[in-house]
This record gives structure tokens, sequence and C-alpha cells, in this order.
């Protein structure tokens, strides 16, 4: 027996745990309803508990690694497989849950451009001009087409801050 | 198949196929798009188009994609998209030794040749399934979709399990929101927004748009190294000479057609087996086998021709079954639900239009990215030279305007970023994406055709192995959940026995 703690072992104990819930919430649906969810969810969980117990005996990994694709495929070597540091994927993240979070309160005329040059400028390294240029185009191609096809462009749920373009929008219920 | 044909002379559609095949040709050639992500982006502008018009469209970009993708594997020996790796291993040193116009015609060409052989060996086969599709009811429908998944698990890369958790996963997310069979709320938690279940689009492109996009602006860098020297070489004898490579090994064509779309047909499998199977049965077929790996002419017809004729095979299962013979596929699944179509039996039956579309529109298409490919080498070369990073911010943009436009809900933005995040997290720990969105696409279908065939046997469950379909279907399956086992107990049987 041999244990190494990874982000695939939490990966796999937070799934499990979510799945158990899931299983918890499913036996208070009636009964016709549950009936597959709890069959997928009772089937999954057990599966979860096999990766689980995979990261303590590594030979079972040994017994479920067989795959087609292993066979035939390899990986596209080079810089494109390397794996990224994990303060870079959190950043990338947190970047794409803001674009969202800002729209959503400023809306579609003022954000994407502004996000996109910053992005431009401050990750990729674009000079700010044509970052800005770049964006501006970008944006205003994609808001005629929104025109164009007779959608109306978000305008944001923030209280009206240019009437028309920025914030003033209802929100919808969720 | 007449109207079909007939709407290819719209000067709409060879527009719209212009359109997905430039797109097409665009997102394969950088290196982490591909054409999982350049569908699901076209996926939500799609809506509200005229379906046969939006299957042009998904015809162009599934079938470019995969000569876009060998540009930078030929030029570079960077594969646009991981199935055009085998192409790396002749297209490279063709490219090295100055051949590099050549190696990009040959790519196009046997693209070419490829996707017509695909087309045509579908076609050929299409009347053969019709009946076979006719018989299957509720239960055969049950165990082909378990087997879809399964077989989509197995073929994932990586661990088995995890293939199956993802699909258990994708499955569970499906089945939130109403029970139109029982008329019930599930895991709605009190929200107006998942009555309806959790949307398809905005879910599909997180999942592989957003997911993607994390995933390679996260590594940042160029996406290639290395400038391509083109200066003193004639390309456009080189041009011919691939033309002509190509048109004079009908055989070698023909059989990677063939291995393509018979590996198409199974689902999941895709374009990475069908290229590499093709490749090694090339290399023990040939009289050359030497040549393979330093720059034959035939290891590059043989991976790439095999690599787009799977299109074409992988469109049967899709549209007869609604079992996605690949990941493209499995994004066009989620395009046939959002036009209203239900792949099957009835889309067979009522919407033959349509197919005959997707297959015509892919050989079109394919005439198209030939065309331009062959002209456009150079400039496609520059592309795969952009950095990700400058990518990156533009694919997010467009994944907020597109899914917003769909229904012009915002809380559908918020999703799809929000399953790109999951989608990211479960690919870095080893739970195929495609399992997942399998999964949720078929999940509804998986639980209607397990209720009516319990409605249809009052309750009894020797309904799935009553009928001689069923039940091969149900050993089909079992036998692939145990193919992992038994081949682990081979090796360590072979490895004893060493």
């Amino acid at each position: 027996m041999s244990f190494r703690f990874r982000g695939t072992f939490v990966a796999d104990l937070v799934l499990a745990v979510l799945v158990f819930l899931v299983i918890l919430e499913t036996a208070t649906l009636p009964d016709e309803v549950q009936l597959v969810p709890a069959l997928i969810a009772r089937i999954t969980f057990v599966l979860l508990l096999l990766a689980l117990a995979g990261h303590f005996f590594p030979a079972i990994n040994r017994w479920t690694e067989a795959t087609l694709e292993d066979l035939f495929a390899s990986r596209p070597g080079g810089a494109a497989e390397k794996d990224a540091s994990v303060a870079t994927i959190f950043r990338m993240m947190v970047y794409a849950a803001g674009y969202w979070l800002l729209v959503l309160y400023l809306g579609m005329y003022v954000v994407p451009p502004v996000l996109i040059t910053l992005y431009l400028v401050f990750e990729a390294r674009v000079r700010v001009h044509w970052a800005a240029l770049s964006a501006v185009l970008a944006t205003a191609i994609l808001i005629v087409g929104m025109k164009l096809l007779l959608v109306d462009v978000w305008l944001g749920a923030a209280s009206e801050i240019v009437p028309g373009y920025v914030g003033g929008a209802v929100m919808p219920t969720f | 198949m007449i109207l079909a044909g007939s709407r290819l002379a719209d000067p709409a559609a060879l527009s719209v196929i212009l359109l997905g095949a430039l797109m097409g040709v665009t997102f394969g050639a950088l290196p982490g798009l591909g054409s999982v992500v350049a569908l699901a982006i076209a996926l939500p502008f799609t809506y509200g188009m005229d379906p046969m018009l939006a299957m042009f469209l998904y015809a162009g970009i599934m079938s470019s994609v995969t000569f876009g993708g060998s540009v930078p594997a030929i030029l570079l020996n960077t594969p646009g998209t991981p199935p055009n790796a085998a192409t790396c291993f002749d297209g490279y040193p063709m490219a090295r030794r100055g051949e590099g116009a050549r190696a990009v015609s040959i790519s196009a060409t046997a693209c070419f040749v490829g996707s017509i052989g695909g087309a045509v060996i579908t076609i050929a086969l299409l009347p053969l399934v019709t009946p076979i599709v006719f018989a299957f009811g509720p239960p055969e429908f049950f165990w082909l979709i378990a087997f879809g998944l399964v077989m989509i698990a197995f073929a994932s890369r990586g661990n088995v399990i995890r293939g199956i958790i993802g699909g258990g996963i994708g499955l569970l997310l499906s089945m939130v929101g109403y029970s139109e069979m029982y008329g019930a709320f599930r895991y709605t938690f009190d929200s107006d927004y998942l009555w309806d279940g959790i949307p398809l689009v905005p879910f599909v492109v997180g999942l592989f748009a957003v997911s993607e996009l994390i995933n390679y602006s996260s590594r940042g860098g160029a996406t290639v190294g290395g400038e391509v020297q083109s200066e003193g070489i004639n390309w456009r004898a080189q041009t011919l000479q691939g033309i002509r490579d190509v048109l004079s090994r009908p055989l070698i064509w023909m059989r990677s057609a063939c291995i393509g779309s018979g590996i198409g047909i199974i689902p999941g499998l895709g374009g990475g087996v069908a290229s590499f199977m093709s490749y090694v049965i090339g290399m023990q077929r040939t009289r050359e086998p030497d040549l393979y790996g330093k720059g034959s002419v035939e290891g590059i017809i043989a991976s790439e021709t095999a690599n787009d004729a799977k299109d074409g095979g992988a469109l049967l299962p899709t549209v007869a079954f609604g079992i996605p013979g690949s990941p493209d596929t499995a994004i066009l699944l989620g395009a046939f639900i959002l036009h209203g179509l239900q792949p099957g039996p009835a889309l067979l039956r009522d919407h033959m239009d349509l197919v005959y579309a997707l297959l015509f529109g892919i050989v079109v298409s394919q005439v198209a990215t030939s065309g331009i490919g062959l002209l456009t080498t150079p400039l496609l070369a520059r592309i795969s030279v952009l950095k990700s990073r400058w990518i990156a911010p533009f694919v997010l943009t467009l994944v907020v305007i597109g899914t917003y436009m769909l229904r012009a809900n915002i809380v559908d933005v918020g999703l799809a970023i929000a399953a790109g995040i999951f989608g990211y997290l479960m690919r870095r720990f080893g739970f195929p994406l495609i399992s997942i969105a399998i999964g949720f696409i078929l999940g509804p279908l998986a639980e209607k055709a397990l209720l009516q065939s319990l409605i249809i046997s009052d309750g009894s469950y020797a309904i799935f192995v009553e009928s001689p379909i069923a039940l091969v279907l149900m050993i089909c399956t079992v036998a692939t959940l145990l193919a992992p086992l038994v081949a682990a107990w081979r090796r360590a049987r072979k490895a004893r026995s060493a």
C-alpha cells in the first residue's frame, strides 16, 4: 500500500462527497422519479470509491488503464503539453469569472473592450494602442452582429450610468 | 438527396460552407483549438438559422479542421489538433528537406479524397442502416446508449473508471430540472433558472471552449517555435507534385478511407485512432517501410486520408442512433437538438435531406478547403505562430456574446463560464470531457428509453434481454467493460512469463 497526496485524490474525494449528497437528495424524490438518477448516482459513487482506493492500491489503476487510443495515438509533445502553474491557471479562471461578473453589472458595451485590452497588455505583452484598437474592433463587430440579428445588447444590471449603454438592464430571475 | 443537392446551388449555402471552411482551417491551424472548440463556438450563433444552412456550416467546419491542423504539423512539427500528430512523422521531415509545399499539397489532396471516400461509404451504408434503426425499440435504444457511453469511456485516454465516472456525472447533470415522464422537479434547489434543466448549449460551449481557453492561455508562450523557410522553393511545382503523389496511389487512399470510415462509425474513437491505425497499417503493408518516419509520401496520405474519412463514418451512428462517433459529432448532436431535430429513426424518416446536406456539405467544403489550402499555405503557417494569449480574450468574448445571444439570458453566460472552470478541473484530474458531454446529452434519452421499456413490460426487467438486438448490445456493453481487465490480465501474464 502506497499513498501520495495529490490533487486527483482531492478531486476524487470532493466528487465522491458530492455524489453521495446527490444520493441523499435523490432518496427524497418520489419513487418513479428517483429510479434512474439513483441508479446512476450509486454506480458513479462506487466507481469513485474504486478510484479513491486506486490512490492507496495502485494495482487497481493498472487493471483499468488499457484504452484503445493509448494503443495507437501518442500525445503531441513539446511546449503545448507542458502543465501551467496553479497561479497562472487560477488567474485565468478569475479573469473568465470576473469577465462575466463585470459584464453582468456593466454590460457589453464597456466591459469587453476594456478587459480584452487589459489582458492583451498585461498577459500577452501587446502594445497598448494595438491592444485597444483590436479590442474595440472585435467588440464593434460583435455588437453590430447582435444588432443585425435583432438581439438586445445586455446593458448591465447596475443602476443606469450611461442611458442606453451602461446599466439599467433588468436582471433575469435566478 | 436531390433537395439537399439543389440547396448547394444556393449562394447562401455556398457562403456558409465557405465560412465554415475558413473557420475550420483557422481553428485547426491554431494548436490547442480544433474542431470541437470551433463547433462549440459556432453552435449558439446558428440558433434561428435555417437548419440546412446550419448543417452546411457544421459540415464546413468539421471537414476543414483536419487540413488546418496538418499545416502546422507539417511545417512546424506541431499538430494543430491531436489527430494530426501522425502527420508530423513524415510531414515535418519533408518540410525540413524543403518539400513543405509538397507535403501540404499531399495533405490537402488526401483530405479531399478522404472526405469524399468517407461520404461515399456513409451514403452507401445509410440504406442498410435504416431498416436496422427501425427495428430498434426502447430496450434496444437503452442498451445502445449504454454501449455508446461505455465505448466512449473506454476510448478516452487514461483510466476507464474515470471515463465512466465522467459519463455518470454528465448523466446526473442532465437529470436536473423538470422530469417530463413523471412531472416532478429534481435538483433545482428552488431556482427558477434550473426548472428547464441545465441548458445544453451554454453547458457544452463552456465545457469545451472555455476549459480549452483556460488550458492554452494559462500555458502561455508562443504556440509554436521556429520559422518556415520558404525562399528559393518552387511552391507551384511542389503543389502539383503533391496532387500527383496522392492521385497516383489510389489503393493507399482508398484503404485509408475505409479504415477512417470504419473507425469513425465506432462511437468515441475519433480521428486520433483513425490516423494512427491507418498509419500503422500503411507501414506494415508498404514495400518501403524504411521511409516511414523520414518523409514518406504514403505516411502522410495514410494518416490524413483516414483522419478526414472518419467524419463521414462518425455521422452514421450520430444520425441513425443519436450516438456520436466522435467529439465533433457530440457537438453536432447538440446542434441537432438545438434545431428541434431528434437524431434516430425520426430523423432518418423525416429529415433525410439534412443528413445528405451534411454529407454533401462535407464534400463541397473539402473542395473549398483544399483549394484554399493549396493557395494560402504561407499565410496559414503565419497563423500558427500566433501566441495563444493573443487569441484567448477574443475567444472568451465570442463565448460570452455567443451564449448570451441564444436566449438573451445573461445567466447562460455565467453557466458557460462555470461549466468551463468545472470542465478544466475535470480534465486536469483525468476525467475526459467527452464522457461528461455524452452523458449529459444522452442522459434524458437513456432515462426515457429505460422508463418506456419498463412501462411496456409492466415493470419487468426481462424486456432488456428479450430481443436478440438488445441481448447482443448488452453483451457488447459488458464485454467492453471487461476488456481493460482482460487486457491487464494478459499483460500481467506476459510479464510473468517473460
